[in-house]
Formats: C-alpha cells, structure tokens, sequence
C-alpha cells in the first residue's frame, strides 16, 4: 500500500479519476452518480470535522482560561506571601536589631564620656566638640541599625521561605 | 497485518492494535506534527483486517484532545471500521470520556452519527 498519503487522500483520488474521466470523454451518468455521492459523503465530513474542531477548540480555549485564571491566582498569592514574609520578618527583625543598636549605642556613649570626653577636653580646644563626636556616633549607629535591620531581614526571610517550603513538601 | 504499540507522547496518543485479539486501543491526546504519517499505519492496517481478520473487532477510544487533522484521520478510521462491519464482522466501539467532557462525548456522537456505526459511552473519573 502506499505509505505516502497525503491528508484526503482519498477524496483527492476519486478527484483526479474523475478528472481523468472528463479529460477522455468519458462520462457516464454511474459516474456522475458516484462522484455526486462522494462530493456529498465529503460535504457531512467536513460539517462533522468542523464541528468536533469547535467543540475541541472551546475545550482549549477554556483549559487556556482556566490556566490564566490560575497563574492570576498565583501571582496574586505570591504578592500576599511576599507582603506576609516582609511584616513577619519586619516584626521579628526590628526589636532584635533596635535593641542591638541600643546595646551598641550605650556602650559607645559610655566610652565615649569616660574615655574620649576627658581626652578631647585635655588636648583640644574647640567648643562644643564633644557635642559633634556625640552627633557623629548617632548618625554612625542610625546607618548601622539600618544595615543590621537589613541584614536580619534577608536572614529571616530566607529561614520563612525555607519553613513554607519544608511545610509545602511535607503536605505533598 | 501486524501489531502495533506505540507509547503515548505529550502530543500522540496511546496506540495498542492485536489483529490476534481484534483489537485497537487509543488513548491520550493528539497533535501529532503530521497526523496523517501517525495513523497512516493504523489505517493501513484496519484496511487489511476488513479483508482477512477475525470476526470481532473491538475498538477501545479514550480521548482528552485531538487536533483538527486528528479529527479527519479518526474519521478515516471509524470509515475503516465501518467497511470492517459491512464485510460481516461484529464490532464495537467504545468511546470513553472524561468526567463532565460534554464536547468530547459530542465528539464521539458526530463520529458514530455520521457512519452510522454504534458507539458505547462510557465516562470515566479524571486522572
């Protein structure tokens, strides 16, 4: 048999047999009868091809809008999960980096009027200058606090992400 | 006439035919690149049993999704089954769907509609 059909191949065949009919003169009205069938036979596969794609193609359609739907949802939860993480690890973070920095901060002030203070009041001779270390310490801590915050926030989150995934493993 | 089983692929069906048993199975999905090349063996084959296979025939098709030039080969099929059944043989087709699949129940009724051929229903749960 031949191993190099073509999609309608059939159809296609009984075509160029009747051509071939015509180009020789001859038609007989058998012949006109069967083409006319066939003609008709292809006309209601087409209608049912037709039909079976649309319907299919709904189908499709409808997996494909579900699809979005869900990706939409996803997205959306993730939005919630990384708003949730960010004030959980806000929240965790904060206190432990405040109080850090107030540790810091104390410890600073504290060597700063017994060690520093005596020092600058001995050897320098500008107003105020005690004041200005003072200020200059405070604006250190302040950047410190805020890196230190960052840094445990990365950490925090991080440990959450690692927690929601050993818990999502374990539910599947 | 031989037997044929190809695994089912992302965009192929299951095919699964015993001429021994009289039977063809077909399952999954299909898309192939050129559906014609893909059933063409399957056709050539129920061309072959109409001539010289045994006198039962069971057809067992489960679809999820079948492409445009799928629906005109599966035509071309049943067709083949239909000429099994005009040489005298006893057939049955099976058409299974899944759960609430209304299209593709649809689907197989157009098919059974149009050549005339009897086509048992049957739903099955989802994977």
């Amino acid at each position: 048999m031949d191993k190099n059909h073509e999609l309608y191949y059939d159809e296609i065949s009984s075509l160029r047999k009747f051509r071939s009919k015509i180009d020789s003169h001859a038609v007989y009205k058998e012949d006109l009868d069967d083409f006319s069938n066939e003609y008709e036979e292809l006309i209601a596969q087409a209608k049912v091809i037709t039909r079976v794609s649309d319907r299919l193609q709904k189908k499709l359609d409808n997996a494909n809008i579900q699809i979005k739907e869900q990706n939409d949802e996803i997205k959306f939860k993730n939005i919630e999960l990384k708003t949730t993480v960010d004030q959980l690890a806000q929240a965790r973070v904060g206190r432990k980096a405040s109080t850090i920095m107030l540790s810091v901060a104390l410890i600073l002030f504290i060597a700063e009027q017994l060690l520093l203070e005596p020092w600058i009041q001995a050897n320098i001779d500008i107003p105020f200058a005690g004041l200005g270390i003072l200020a200059i310490l405070f604006v250190l801590v302040k950047v410190l606090e805020s890196s230190l915050e960052k840094y445990f926030m990365n950490k925090e989150k991080k440990k959450i992400l690692e927690a929601e995934q050993k818990q999502a493993e374990g539910w599947s | 006439m031989e037997k044929i089983f190809i695994e089912p692929t992302r965009t192929t069906p299951l095919i699964n035919f015993d001429p021994d048993e009289g039977l063809l199975e077909m399952k999954g999905r299909s898309s192939p690149e050129n559906s014609i090349e893909f059933y063409q063996k399957i056709l050539d084959n129920l061309e072959e049993y109409a001539l010289s296979g045994g006198e039962q025939f069971t057809a067992n098709i489960a679809f999820e999704y079948f492409n445009t030039s799928s629906s005109k080969c599966l035509f071309d099929v049943f067709k083949r089954m239909s000429r099994i059944e005009d040489s005298g043989k006893t057939i049955t087709i099976n058409w299974h769907y899944e759960e609430g699949d209304d299209d593709m129940m649809e689907a197989g009724e157009d098919y059974s509609d149009l050549l005339d051929l009897d086509f048992n229903f049957t739903e099955i749960e989802e994977d």
